[in-house]
């Protein structure tokens, strides 16, 4: 499963990220506008769900959870410093997907008691998207915390993120993760739909 | 019939993705599910037709797995 996280870059916006992603066959995007304010994100968020909605794709936004709830969109995805999981579900009911960041397994282990839908866990590697990093994982790292939850009965699915580009993807599969999150490895390609298209095909091929 | 869900093989009597979700008693929203890493969209769980040792991946805290 690949789940695109949107960025701007000099070439493209928000949103023309989105629609490549989608447009590649990418059904699971996250809207994350760090520094934006609500009043800004409303908008991008609005024409995200509109053409998520027309490819059959969710839509998550990221640490905004009182927006998420007033538009509706299919759920939220919640980083180290943002709400805790718990006051999320609380805030949100069962009917909202809720990611969680985690980069240990007591991080996955409190997400599971909070009732978290999926658990976004890196870094894999050293990444410029994103400005402060946890220690990276490595294949390693992923095959430890993957043991760790199938000891503790945790089924939720573990999303790998940070610095992620194609020939990564296949031994990453193979640790057990259920999928795979991108954004950089989308946005400088030279062909952003046809990179898509790759990315998933290597999540299906293991 | 015993399929993958998550990671965990599962034994279910559901012969599609529609009959799982009820019978794991998913949510009307706020659910992704993927067969074989691809997502399916609700709108195609009933034409989407398990078959042993199916990977499937269920975006929401699992009951009772």
């Amino acid at each position: 499963m690949l789940q695109f996280i949107s960025h701007y870059t000099d070439r493209y916006t928000y949103l023309d990220g989105i629609r490549m992603a989608l447009e590649g066959g990418c059904r699971w995007i996250q809207l994350r506008m760090k520094h934006a304010t609500d009043d800004e994100v409303r908008p991008v968020a609005l024409q995200a769900m509109q053409l998520c909605k027309a490819y059959g794709a969710k839509l998550i936004i990221d640490d905004r959870v009182a927006l998420v709830k007033e538009l509706g969109a299919d759920g939220v995805h919640l980083g180290k410093n943002d709400m805790p999981v718990a006051e999320a579900r609380k805030l949100l009911g069962s009917q909202f997907i809720i990611g969680g960041t985690a980069n240990t397994f007591e991080d996955i282990l409190l997400h599971y008691k909070s009732s978290a839908d999926y658990i976004g866990c890196g870094p894999f590697r050293f990444t410029t998207t994103k400005e402060k990093l946890a220690p990276v994982l490595g294949l390693e790292g992923y095959r430890s915390l993957l043991e760790q939850m199938r000891e503790a009965k945790i089924q939720l699915p573990l999303v790998a993120i940070g610095g992620i580009s194609a020939e990564d993807i296949p031994a990453l599969m193979r640790t057990g993760v259920s999928g795979i999150a991108v954004s950089g490895a989308v946005l400088r390609a030279q062909d952003p739909v046809a990179e898509v298209k790759q990315l998933i095909k290597l999540t299906q091929e293991i | 019939m015993k399929i993958n869900i998550n990671n965990r093989l599962t034994e279910t009597q559901a012969k599609n993705l529609q009959e799982l979700a009820v019978g794991l008693q998913l949510p009307d929203k706020g659910v992704a599910v993927a067969v074989n890493n691809q997502m399916v969209p609700r709108s195609q769980w009933t034409e989407t037709i398990l078959s042993e040792e199916m990977n499937v991946t269920i975006v929401k805290a699992v009951c009772g797995g």
